[in-house]
């Protein structure tokens, strides 16, 4: 009850800080020198016919009326309408939304299932080979450029070896997206048995969630080392080993749960980090998602188009560490509400 | 082509471009089958051979981007979607094929074919013209394209104001009641004064493409008379292909309108959208994509080297200068802009930056265009010179100034850092300023920029000498750098309309061209090559000069 009380609260207190987010962005992407209009009349089009243009999307009219319009719109839920695809916004972004969310979700997964177990053996077998050889996977993932790896691997493992397909993005085009239920392609083809959708989209997002994922698996498998060898350092463990207590009882049942507090702290940083970050991975694998979106989109002065991705990033961090808050609460006996 | 009726102007080149496509799809069948023979355990069933033709008609090409507004008359016309839209709509009047240059085939420039129209015929007084809409045409939905369904579109593109109707307007053709509709075959336009440029400025989609007239009115609304808001993502096609379904983000698929009235080779058309450059260079090495655009120049000679690869590099009309603002100090003084001539390392840029590619400009009119010529030019790179002229318009030590350029294209980059590079040696620092594409173009067009460069910023798309001086020397919305020589406006305003085979037109193109060289308001830098690269198998890339967009109903796969 009580948690479902400050649950609530918290979302309430999201609306002034989205409420700030649309102001700042509002107003940046007005700062910036640039003129959509321009760029999508070109040259010939007379000065009268770009100043009806600015008309038809209220760009002639005072900041603070265009803010007030751009709020209103966002309260029927309407984002707007991309200036230079002529797209609605939030069509385009949810679009692009599952398929970033579902290739950093698949790269995250990646990374704490490889990266939490290898960071506890790293602390288990302090200073042995097995922590050395951590330390190089870590250093390698930071240290490699995410367009160099994924570049490289594309050329080995599609074009010399085979055994990846092509970088044709989230599924072979011959083969199709899945009927439509969550947006998630991997998600979709399982619920509908669409086995032939299912392999192709695994197919074509193992190795891009490889390559992001392994460049973000280094700061939590340190994370994990770092947190297991302070539990396994604390007193009660050494007072647990003194007890005679089995070494894996030791690392599984009691320090483990003291050591993944600043994993998922790490996790939900990685994750939010991803969702508007992976711009160049989906660059490189063709991956329809929101960075490359974004990014043209600023290219271009694309007002909506820009706004309407940060709004969708910021919510989504903001969701992120509220769920982060009520794990711990649920995790951490120390942090009370 | 069926049509027999009226002035056969058109006929006899469509008929020998007929030849040579079917000769070219019978030579690809003829090739099918040796190779069918050749093999002793493939057995040639009806199926197996039904099989391997749908693949050979099947194109797939790795595009850099994704369309944007596929309205024809509103589209901003980037090259990708620019492609597209060409490739979809009919338009009166288009250009015809002739002659090869490095392996492709090349359309003309200046000679036209009707697509739409069959014939035309002008009125004594050179004043009207009437087109002849070839009999029998339909539209995919089984309507017919006549004289009403051309003018609805022509109406519709003066209602949205195009692009293309300020084309008609620079012409004389201002108003939309000026074409009139005579008879189910023909329409006239009534022009104020004769012109040669009218069908130059016509044959593009942004001022003709025929669109479904059902389709408009359905979708139009009393807010929206002209549906713009519909088409931005939907089409009402009338040419070669119609759209079959578009994957945001991912691609599209193009599929042969069986009502079209020319050869279609290539029955569908797939693309993928492949923003990485060297992905793209990957999958046509790999066979699994057919064609692959937006090719970075720096690639070209390891592209070459591979086996299974065909490259086409063909010389472009785009021209890429670097502007001054001939009224900013200290621009406005002519020995200054002479002087950072001088002093400018063609080669060099011409090696390092188009790795020996593409065509060093030597005139505000670029190769290519009737008239243009690179006699009057002066400024090979001579550092002493410049240093000379520089101290003779007061700067002995130099300046310092600063050069505006986009973000985001390496060609740019690198040309604007030899720029750099070459003042810097007579005393001149400049300072890069690299700025959003959006930023810059609106600045270029609110003419600000002090000295940019931008090697994307010009091509005209009537290949006409002094339609070309005309945007750029002589209109309000396109002298960037603000100069106005009222020499040169009288040449241009003088002779545009005449006819381009008039000697005294000749004389006046080149006499201009002699005064803008000297006057040197551009540092005249090059004109870049257009990259395609096809898989061996690949026929038919047909390059067309004006508009640079690819037809793809000429492709075919052996």
């Amino acid at each position: 009850m009580k948690l479902g009380f400050y649950a609530g609260r918290r979302i309430l207190l999201l609306v002034p800080v989205l409420l700030g987010v649309t102001f700042i962005t509002f107003a940046l992407t007005r700062i910036i020198p640039g003129d959509p209009i321009s760029l999508i009349a070109g040259p010939y089009v007379s000065a009268a016919r770009k100043a009806e243009l600015r008309h038809a999307y209220f760009l002639d009219r005072p900041f603070y009326s265009q803010y007030f319009h751009y709020i209103r719109d966002l309260l029927h839920g309407n984002l707007g309408t991309s200036i230079v695809s002529g797209q609605s916004v939030a069509t385009e972004l949810s679009r692009r939304f599952s398929a970033t969310f579902e290739l950093t979700t698949t790269a995250l997964l990646f990374s704490v299932l490889v990266g939490v177990p290898l960071g506890i053996l790293a602390a288990v077998k302090r200073n042995s080979w097995w922590d050395g050889l951590s330390r190089v996977i870590g250093i390698a993932g930071i240290s490699i450029p995410v367009f160099w790896s994924g570049l490289m691997l594309s050329l080995l493992l599609f074009y010399k070896w085979h055994v990846a397909s092509p970088p044709f993005g989230r599924i072979d085009p011959q083969v199709g997206p899945p009927h439509h239920l969550t947006g998630l392609y991997l998600v979709d083809s399982l619920l509908t048995g669409n086995w032939a959708a299912f392999t192709s989209a695994f197919a074509a997002i193992w190795l891009p969630a490889f390559v992001l994922g392994f460049s973000v698996m280094a700061p939590i498998m340190r994370i994990a080392r770092q947190g297991m060898i302070e539990a396994l350092d604390a007193p009660p463990t050494v007072a647990l080993r003194a007890l005679g207590a089995k070494p894996s009882s030791i690392v599984f049942r009691h320090a483990l749960k003291n050591a993944m507090l600043p994993v998922l702290t790490m996790i939900a940083i990685v994750y939010g980090y991803l969702l508007g970050g992976s711009v160049l991975v989906e660059t490189i694998f063709s991956w329809p998602g929101m960075g490359l979106y974004v990014y043209n989109s600023i290219g271009s002065s694309d007002f909506p188009a820009v706004q309407g991705f940060i709004l969708y990033a910021t919510t989504m961090y903001v969701i992120v560490f509220l769920l982060l808050d009520l794990v711990y609460l649920a995790l951490d006996p120390r942090v009370k509400y | 082509m069926s049509d027999t009726r009226g002035p056969a102007v058109w006929e006899r080149p469509l008929t020998r471009r007929d030849v040579l496509i079917k000769g070219a799809v019978g030579g690809g069948a003829l090739a099918a089958g040796g190779a069918l023979t050749g093999n002793a355990f493939a057995r040639p069933t009806a199926a197996w051979i039904r099989h391997n033709r749908a693949a050979n008609s099947t194109l797939v090409v790795a595009n850099f981007g994704d369309m944007q507004n596929l309205d024809p008359y509103t589209s901003s016309a980037d090259q990708v979607t620019g492609d597209i839209l060409t490739n979809l709509y009919a338009i009166p009047v288009t250009f015809q094929l002739d002659g090869t240059h490095n392996g492709a085939r090349f359309a003309q420039a200046n000679v036209f074919r009707g697509q739409v129209a069959s014939a035309s015929k002008w009125s004594k007084d050179k004043k009207q013209i009437v087109f002849t809409i070839r009999n029998g045409i339909k539209f995919p939905d089984g309507s017919p394209i006549d004289a009403n369904a051309v003018k609805f579109s022509l109406d519709r593109c003066f209602d949205v104001k195009a692009v293309g109707s300020f084309l008609f307007s620079m012409v004389g053709l201002t108003n939309k009641d000026q074409v009139d509709v005579l008879d189910d075959h023909h329409v006239r336009f009534t022009l104020p004064k004769p012109t040669s440029l009218l069908f130059g400025n016509m044959a593009m989609f942004y001022g003709s493409a025929i669109m479904n007239p059902a389709i408009v009115k359905t979708h139009a609304t009393t807010a929206d008379p002209t549906a713009q808001g519909y088409f931005k993502t939907h089409t009402a096609e009338s040419g070669p292909y119609t759209l079959q379904n578009w994957n945001v983000g991912s691609g599209w698929t193009l599929q042969a309108n069986p009502d079209f009235w020319e050869p279609v080779s290539a029955k569908t058309v797939q693309f993928r959208v492949i923003p990485d450059a060297q992905q793209r260079e990957l999958l046509v090495k790999s066979g699994k994509v057919d064609l692959a655009l937006g090719i970075p120049l720096k690639d070209v000679p390891s592209l070459r080297k591979s086996s299974n690869l065909k490259v086409v590099s063909v010389p472009t009309r785009e021209v890429a200068f670097a502007g001054f603002d001939v009224t900013k100090p200290p621009f406005n003084n002519k020995l200054v802009r002479q002087a950072i001539l001088y002093a400018i390392p063609y080669e060099t840029i011409m090696k390092q930056v188009l790795y020996g590619q593409g065509t060093q400009l030597k005139s505000p009119i670029p190769a290519g265009t009737p008239n243009s010529s690179f006699a009057y030019w002066h400024y090979n790179t001579d550092y002493a010179k410049a240093k000379s002229l520089l101290a003779k318009a007061g700067h002995p030590k130099g300046f310092s100034t600063q050069l505006d350029i986009q973000t985001g294209n390496p060609i740019d980059e690198q040309t604007a850092s030899w720029i750099q590079q070459g003042l810097q040696k007579v005393g001149i620092g400049v300072s890069i300023n690299k700025q959003p594409s959006a930023a810059f173009t609106a600045q270029l067009q609110a003419k600000k920029h002090a000295f940019w460069f931008s090697s994307t910023s010009w091509i005209s798309i009537n290949n006409d000498p002094l339609y070309h001086l005309y945007w750029l020397y002589d209109q309000s919305c396109c002298t960037y750098g603000n100069y106005l020589n009222p020499k040169v406006e009288k040449l241009v305003n003088t002779w545009v309309n005449a006819p381009l085979n008039d000697p005294r037109r000749k004389a006046a193109v080149l006499e201009a061209q002699k005064i803008i060289v000297d006057d040197a308001p551009w540092i005249f830098l090059f004109q870049p090559p257009q990259i395609y690269v096809t898989g061996k198998n690949v026929k038919g890339l047909v390059f067309y000069p004006t508009d640079l967009f690819l037809r793809y109903q000429y492709f075919s796969k052996t």
